[in-house]
């Protein structure tokens, strides 16, 4: 590096030089300067703004806050649902997403298979029509499962769409109390509809809050954390039925 | 890079003064050979990039980036979301395209192809000659006072400017709405689509500040290729300069001992971004030939030879021998040899549909009647990757012990949708054996079969 500094017809006043590369030190164009000065007036606005007045949601608030005003649209009202269920055409669509998705588990004529009888009066997770839906939609974890074996129910809403669930709620509420022949044995509770107070606010719950079911059931679920159960323990189960 | 052996008078020219201010630039008008080539270019350019969205191939927008719906329309290809990883030969193509490029023709892309210089030149420039007059007459306008003539001038040039950046910020938004989604959200309120104006605007904002006022302080400053000129090009490579043995020293036209340069300034006042070519290859040159026009004409006057400004190498415009093979080019050509085979077989496998089997989460299996069966329970997610609407059947592979209950045996997609599918097969337990596959045979029906077998693993109790 030379100490003697020179100035170059083009690039100005040479300050540094290493191995014949030299660097001159102009200004900077005065319009870069403006955007550079600007963007440290506007970190102190940013700032205040959104982190010492709180008068400007950050990304993350405005995120949650969308994500919230989302949810509340999405759900599903029991008024809605019941009156889907006298929609004909929704039933039949339902029906036909019941045989391709839901007769696996729970049977051709929904008399229970793996899952629970659909016909019957008794409901694991809720009767009432907003409880069914929660239960179609986001499913049944093995934690919630309160047959004994079961790893629960995917939720179904990533599949079939908001729409096809709701068809499926309303094709289920439709053959709600037909008891048809060869049904697997009544679980959980009996639901009548607008009666049991207990019963229509169980509904109103997500299924998170279906632990205030008997102790009994809960020491079932307790039994269904083994995800992957050997083909004994089904066996066992199954045999019980 | 060698010095020239002549020593060159030196003079200061750029779009930045000391002091950090603009030294705005008013090109002066320039007629000739690449000027015309030029002009007719962008037109070809702008023509081909505003009916593009218009067009329609195999039914999809030529080109429609739904970035909203991760869906990709080009040229008759369609691409989702899955298919990101082609964009690595897409990007690392342009890459090798550009150092290809660059070393044999040097900042062609400046001049003849870049956005910038394309609506630069083609559009907002002219619209200011037009309306303004040439660089003298917008000189001294610009020193005057406000008078009628300056503001109506200005006004309208403004107004012009506007529409412009308008015209370019809707074609370009129509890149990724599609062209009839555009043209219904312009008839309804702005309102109604507060996201797609907001974008309009901020774009629309963006090219006016940028073609009124910013110019070419974005290749100047901003532009990272520019930077790499020196990186890229090297003394074979096709640069415009200035042919210093045959033009210095300075002098008059009648002077004798003086070279072809009379230092006329013209190619200094007809640059866009205020340079003096003959200071040599500088990074503010952006190769637009706008010097060698201006120069070629003031040759043509005097009788002498074109071309004392040039496309040229560094070398020829030292007048050594021009070579156009060198060593990095092989190289690049294995490396772009490389990339095709490689990209090649990647588009190829760009499959016309696509299927995915996979277990029902948290579901095993569970025996049924008695124990003698082993229910299995499926996801098969299908999407139809072709351009059109096809149908799909679905088709289990016959295997012994095995019965199945497929949700929907035939399905019709439209083009890039996608549908789940659910399959359940009771497996025998007394023939089943770990290891076992489930295999579904997936056929596209149609003008065009294609089939594809996707299988899974299948689960039962051991003996």
């Amino acid at each position: 590096m030379s100490d003697t500094k020179r100035t170059d017809e083009i690039q100005g006043e040479i300050i540094h030089e290493y191995d014949g590369i030299e660097e001159a030190d102009n200004r900077l164009p005065n319009w870069w300067l403006a955007t550079f000065y600007g963007a440290i007036v506007f970190a102190f606005v940013y700032w205040f703004a959104l982190h010492e007045y709180d008068s400007v949601m950050t990304p993350t608030e405005a995120y949650a806050a969308e994500l919230a005003d989302q949810g509340e649209g999405d759900v599903a009202s029991e008024a809605d649902l019941l009156a889907l269920a006298d929609d004909a055409s929704a039933v039949a669509d339902g029906q036909e997403v019941f045989s391709t998705t839901c007769a696996a588990c729970h049977g051709d004529a929904a008399q229970g298979v793996i899952g629970p009888n659909l016909t019957d009066e008794h409901w694991l997770h809720g009767g009432s029509a907003t409880a069914i839906y929660a239960s179609v939609r986001d499913g049944i974890t093995a934690d919630q499962a309160l047959i004994e074996g079961s790893a629960g129910m995917p939720g179904w809403a990533g599949q079939l769409g908001e729409g096809r669930v709701r068809n499926a709620v309303a094709y289920i509420l439709s053959i709600r109390n037909t008891n048809v022949e060869g049904g697997r044995e009544p679980e959980g509770e009996v639901y009548a509809e607008g009666g049991d107070d207990a019963e229509a606010a169980l509904g109103e719950a997500a299924p998170d809050d279906v632990d205030a079911e008997p102790a009994e059931e809960d020491a079932e679920s307790a039994a269904a954390e083994n995800l992957a159960p050997t083909g004994e323990d089904l066996a066992a189960v199954e045999e019980t039925n | 890079m060698a010095k020239p052996k002549v020593q060159l008078p030196v003079v200061p020219s750029s779009s930045l003064k000391d002091d950090g201010s603009r030294n705005f630039v008013h090109p002066a008008d320039v007629k000739g050979r690449f000027v015309k080539a030029r002009y007719a270019f962008f037109a070809a350019l702008i023509v081909v990039w505003a009916v593009a969205p218009w067009v329609k191939i195999n039914g999809n927008p030529a080109v429609f980036l739904d970035v909203v719906n991760r869906r990709f329309y080009l040229f008759g290809l369609t691409f989702n979301a899955q298919d990101a990883w082609l964009l690595f030969f897409v990007f690392s193509g342009v890459g090798l395209s550009i150092i290809f490029i660059t070393t044999i023709l040097g900042r062609v892309w400046c001049g003849w192809a870049c956005p910038q210089t394309v609506f630069m030149e083609g559009v907002f420039r002219r619209i200011e000659r037009y309306v303004e007059g040439p660089r003298n007459a917008r000189l001294r306008r610009n020193a005057g006072p406000w008078s009628f003539d300056k503001v109506w001038r200005k006004a309208l040039k403004h107004l012009l400017f506007v529409v412009a950046a308008l015209f370019v910020s809707h074609v370009l938004l129509s890149f990724f709405t599609s062209m009839p989604t555009l043209l219904q959200m312009m008839g309804d309120s702005p309102t109604e689509h507060p996201a797609a104006f907001g974008w309009m605007l901020a774009v629309s904002v963006v090219l006016y500040g940028n073609f009124a006022w910013f110019r070419e302080q974005l290749c100047v400053i901003i532009c990272p290729y520019g930077r790499l000129q020196s990186v890229m090009t090297d003394d074979d490579s096709l640069v415009v300069g200035y042919d210093a043995i045959r033009g210095e020293p300075r002098g008059k036209a009648k002077d004798p001992e003086a070279g072809d340069c009379v230092d006329c300034k013209r190619c200094v006042v007809v640059c866009p971004t205020g340079i003096d070519i003959r200071n040599g290859l500088q990074l503010d040159c952006i190769g637009c030939t706008a010097c060698i026009d201006a120069c070629d004409t003031v040759m043509d006057k005097l009788g002498r030879d074109r071309g004392l400004i040039r496309y040229d190498s560094l070398n020829g415009l030292e007048h050594k021998p021009k070579r156009l093979f060198r060593p990095r080019l092989l190289l690049y050509f294995a490396i772009i040899a490389a990339w095709a085979v490689g990209a090649f077989f990647a588009f190829s496998s760009n499959d016309p549909f696509e299927a995915n089997l996979v277990r029902l989460r948290g579901a095993p299996y569970h025996l049924i009647e008695e124990g003698t069966v082993a229910r299995n329970l499926f996801t098969l997610h299908l999407v139809n990757k072709s351009s059109a609407e096809e149908t799909f059947t679905i088709e289990p592979v016959a295997a012994e012990g095995l019965s199945y209950r497929i949700g929907h045996e035939e399905v019709t997609l439209g083009s890039l949708d996608g549908q789940e599918i659910s399959v359940y097969v009771d497996v025998d337990v007394a023939t089943f054996s770990p290891g076992d596959r489930l295999q579904l045979q997936i056929r596209r029906l149609g003008d065009d079969p294609q089939e594809q077998v996707v299988d899974a693993a299948l689960l039962g109790p051991r003996r």
